[in-house]
């Protein structure tokens, strides 16, 4: 791994690359398993957020995809 | 307000957004950034943005070049090694927006849109690319004004250019 970089710029410019792959793979990731059948539940407990922000998060683009989701789980 | 300028601005606006919003997500981001908004401009039927960035050498392929090279070296920085990195920032689209009632924007793309906005308004213009140019070019820190240095266009340059194409309206 990487040192911070010492002028500010890079170091948040590396921020900024690491979060967008972070959501990517969370994105992905998240598209998995509902597709294995997790519930939303279960998916906000892994990523350690709550089952609403896990929701608002994904669940419009999952629908968007047909993905069958049960809401409210 | 003459109405047909405030139609016009409008059309602009919804046109602006609208497509800002699609290219982030075809480029595989939910919000907006600077970036997006710029290229958006380029794409307005005024032309003035594509006029103003076309002065200094850039066009829009150049600039999704080289926002690509700024986060596969955001990544190389962080850690990620050089080929890795490269797969990592092909563009991965998202699909169009689940509910389509409010624009999305992120912080960079809400200040650039909104400055454009106060400079087309005080300067009694319909709102145009180079507007959005304009506020772009001060933008100091952020995506977009590294993606400009990568492309060795000067932020001062840039709003001269912005301003001689407002200037013939």
């Amino acid at each position: 791994m990487a040192t911070t970089p010492e002028d500010p710029a890079a170091a948040i410019a590396a921020v900024i690359g690491l979060r967008r792959l972070a959501d990517r793979m969370e994105r992905e990731a998240v598209e998995r398993a509902v597709d294995e059948g997790w519930t939303w539940q279960q998916i906000a407990l892994a990523l350690g957020v709550t089952r609403q922000a896990a929701h608002k998060r994904h669940a419009a683009r999952l629908r968007g995809r047909g993905r069958r989701m049960e809401d409210g789980r | 307000m003459n109405p047909m300028k405030m139609l016009d601005d409008m059309r602009t606006i919804k046109q602006l957004l609208t497509d800002a919003e699609r290219i982030a997500r075809e480029l595989g981001e939910e919000e907006p950034g600077a970036e997006h908004l710029l290229l958006s401009a380029i794409g307005l039927p005024d032309g003035s943005a594509g006029g103003a960035l076309g002065t200094l050498g850039v066009d829009g392929e150049r600039l999704r070049a080289a926002l690509r090279e700024e986060q596969a070296d955001a990544l190389v920085t962080a850690g990620v090694p050089r080929d890795t990195a490269e797969t990592l920032t092909e563009p991965a689209p998202l699909g169009p927006a689940g509910t389509p009632l409010l624009y999305a924007a992120g912080p960079s793309a809400r200040e650039v849109f909104q400055e454009a906005g106060k400079l087309a308004r005080s300067a009694k213009q319909r709102l145009v690319g180079a507007h959005v140019v304009l506020a772009a070019a001060e933008l100091e820190r952020g995506t977009l004004p590294r993606v400009l240095d990568r492309l060795g266009v000067d932020r001062g340059r840039l709003a001269d250019a912005a301003r001689a194409e407002l200037a013939v309206r």
